[in-house]
């Protein structure tokens, strides 16, 4: 068992769930995001791709599957909603409280192969936290990518994410788009779905579209963007099913015959559809 | 005798013979008279588990007690027959299925991951019982190969699965045809995998070696060469294709058979080679100190894919239905190029409503 910080140091994945595995690491920065996520930050050297994930878990209470939503080797951070028996104990964590850690898990947003492309990253609601990796690299490496959209839908500002880090983005070249369904609170959202947003978006071949949110939303963002004339190979998602043991063992993750642990979460679009 | 030349031997823990040549005609010759010298070597490697007929009420993880032999019963009305510890030749069943599979002796329905005190985590690391499972049917055998195949032989592996199954020792019955009107085993591609097999020869035993393991025991009883070799049985229920890929939108006919589904679950626990599973921790009850658990679940039930926020993947009990079938032998072969069903029938043998899925594949081959 680990309990360092400030160190470099890899996750054990060889064994699946023995001792070493799980790493209990002290919280270096919790921030409050909304009234039911919380963003948590460990000053960890760690390698991962954006997408990727951890089980996150409380010993006798279980194991949640939180995608990483940064993009730095010097630290990670977790977005966490608060939705059930796991998630609301680890919402109520402090810093240098430790939380038990393994992974990271899946297949995440290999962010080489776009380079050179266009942008369009589409996020909604707690989707855009796992997005939120893909745009931290974006603005880190900019001269790497064309033009660059960000569209999200929130209920209404109190549950906006990261909204702080707008103006980064939008000062490296990005245009920020924002749907709200509830109420349109925030300086120039429109009132309306993500799908209500895409009007001005227009099929191109140099174009990787990202898109993560609720299941319904990302059947109803590909459907527009098909219809537009975009390919399915162009369209990358990110699939996020019941899991338990995130090592491709324990059957519940599966989609047809693949992995959403393993082969995903993040697949291109023609990969299951 | 061809050596053993498993590759995944070596640090795998994988002692059972995955010869890449079938087994040819040579074996031992053992009179049945000699068969409880066999028994005897077997009960000196370890616990032998072998079928034989169980009450219902009867715990089948112990010793038959004295009590519970029953003479009266010669027809075994109200038992099961059942892979049991066993302690006498004369008690094992030589015909007939067992029930239950054998997949808990690599596989516990609970199974201890770790243990934890406050934040001192300790892993599991008991060493199981050496066990021979004696009278497995060659789908049986096929389904730890199976099962291998996810838990051993790619990264990582399940320590405790590996842990299990290198203590067993796995002695086969050759089936000269087929157990019973649910068998299908001649539809799958089943491979000789055993650590010793036993064919029938009236007066005597031939033995097939499959492994080391297998050797080293028979090497003991200074037997007689033999020449022997059989065909698979020819089973009345028949396979006519494991190639369905075609006819997954087909709904109309998996609807006949998934209307009269109960998504009980049977079959995915009577399958010897279903071996999803649920993560639980279970505590004292001050939630200080417990244990973290897997434990058997099963894609027929409709909170297998149930997420935070409500959403079942697959809520509709015909895409349930419809995953089970494909997984076994569609979904398994595009990862390890073999099908993950072994033609042992206790899925269709068991469930509560008989539902016949060979059928409804055949059906389908026939509209084509
Ligand atoms: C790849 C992936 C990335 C995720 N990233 C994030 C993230 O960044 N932030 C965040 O807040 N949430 C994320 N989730 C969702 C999060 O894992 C679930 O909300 C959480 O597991 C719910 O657990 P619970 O015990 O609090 O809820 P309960 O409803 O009590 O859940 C009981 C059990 O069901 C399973 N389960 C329930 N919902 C989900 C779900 N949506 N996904 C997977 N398993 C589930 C879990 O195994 C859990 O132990 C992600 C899920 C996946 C699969
Ligand atoms: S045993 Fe039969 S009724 Fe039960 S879940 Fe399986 S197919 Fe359905
Ligand atoms: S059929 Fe269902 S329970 Fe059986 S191994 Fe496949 S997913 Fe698991
Ligand atoms: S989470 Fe267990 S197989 Fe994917």
């Amino acid at each position: 068992m680990t309990t360092s910080s400030q160190t470099d140091f890899t996750f054990h994945k060889d064994h699946l769930m023995a001792e070493d595995e799980i790493v209990f690491l002290p919280i270096d920065a919790v921030t409050k995001q909304t009234d039911d996520e919380y963003l948590f930050r460990f000053d960890v050297k760690a390698k991962y791709d954006p997408g990727q994930f951890f089980q996150c878990s409380l010993l006798g209470i279980g194991e949640s599957a939180i995608s990483i939503c940064s993009d730095s080797e010097e630290y990670f951070e977790l977005s966490i909603r608060s939705v059930g028996n796991v998630t609301s104990k680890l919402c109520v964590l402090k810093k240098g409280d430790h939380m038990g850690l393994r992974g990271p898990y899946g297949h995440g947003y290999e962010m080489d192969t776009f380079k050179g492309k266009n942008m369009i990253v589409i996020g909604g609601g707690s989707g855009v936290a796992p997005v939120r990796g893909v745009i931290q690299n974006i603005y880190k490496n900019r001269g790497h990518f064309g033009s660059v959209d960000l569209l999200f839908g929130f209920r209404q500002k109190s549950f906006m994410l990261f909204e702080e880090n707008f103006s980064d983005w939008q000062s490296e070249d990005m245009t920020i788009r924002i749907a709200m369904n509830e109420k349109a609170d925030y300086p120039n959202a429109t009132k309306g779905f993500v799908t209500d947003i895409l009007d001005h978006i227009l099929p191109n071949k140099n174009t990787a579209i990202i898109i993560c949110g609720p299941p319904i939303m990302i059947t109803f963002v590909a459907k527009v963007l098909l219809k537009k004339g975009f390919q399915k190979e162009d369209i990358f998602i990110s699939e996020e099913r019941h899991m338990k043991c995130a090592v491709g063992r324990c059957g519940h993750c599966m989609i047809h015959g693949k992995y959403s642990c393993t082969d995903g979460p993040v697949f291109r679009y023609d990969e299951i559809y | 005798m061809k050596e053993n030349n498993c590759a995944s031997q070596k640090g795998s823990g994988c002692q059972c013979s995955h010869n890449k040549s079938e087994p040819n005609e040579k074996g031992f010759l053992l009179p049945k008279s000699q068969l409880s010298n066999l028994f005897t070597l077997l009960q000196e490697f370890g616990e032998v588990i072998a079928p034989r007929y169980v009450k219902s009420d009867e715990d089948a993880s112990e010793k038959q007690d004295e009590q519970s032999k029953d003479d009266s019963n010669p027809s075994h009305e109200g038992m099961f027959l059942r892979m049991a510890p066993t302690e006498n030749i004369e008690d094992v069943v030589w015909e007939g299925v067992s029930w239950f599979t054998s997949k808990k002796y690599t596989f516990p329905a609970k199974q201890t991951l770790l243990s934890f005190s406050g934040r001192k985590v300790k892993k599991w690391n008991k060493n199981p019982k050496k066990r021979v499972l004696f009278g497995l049917r060659l789908c049986d055998l096929n389904a730890f190969a199976i099962n291998d195949q996810l838990f051993l032989k790619q990264e990582p592996k399940m320590p405790f699965y590996e842990k299990f199954r290198k203590n067993l020792l796995l002695v086969g019955f050759w089936c000269d045809s087929p157990q019973d009107k649910y068998c299908f085993c001649d539809s799958m591609d089943l491979k000789h995998i055993y650590d010793l097999c036993l064919f029938d020869k009236g007066e005597d035993i031939h033995i097939k070696v499959g492994s080391q393991k297998g050797e080293e025991i028979i090497k003991k009883l200074a037997l007689k060469t033999d020449n022997e070799w059989r065909e698979a049985p020819k089973c009345t229920m028949q396979l006519q294709t494991t190639d369905i890929k075609k006819f997954f939108d087909k709904n109309e006919v998996w609807k006949k058979g998934e209307k009269d589904c109960l998504s009980c679950g049977d079959c995915t626990s009577l399958c010897p080679t279903c071996l999803c599973f649920d993560i639980e921790d279970e505590t004292n009850v001050s939630g200080t100190c417990g244990e973290r658990c897997a434990k058997w679940d099963s894609c027929m039930f409709k909170d297998f894919t149930l997420v935070a926020g409500g959403e079942h993947f697959r809520g509709e009990r015909i895409d349930r239905f419809k995953h089970r079938i494909y997984h076994k032998l569609q979904y398994f072969k595009e990862d390890f190029d073999t099908s993950m069903c072994t033609g042992c029938g206790r899925c269709i043998r068991g469930c509560p409503t008989k539902i016949d899925w060979i059928s409804l594949i055949n059906e389908q081959c026939e509209d084509q």
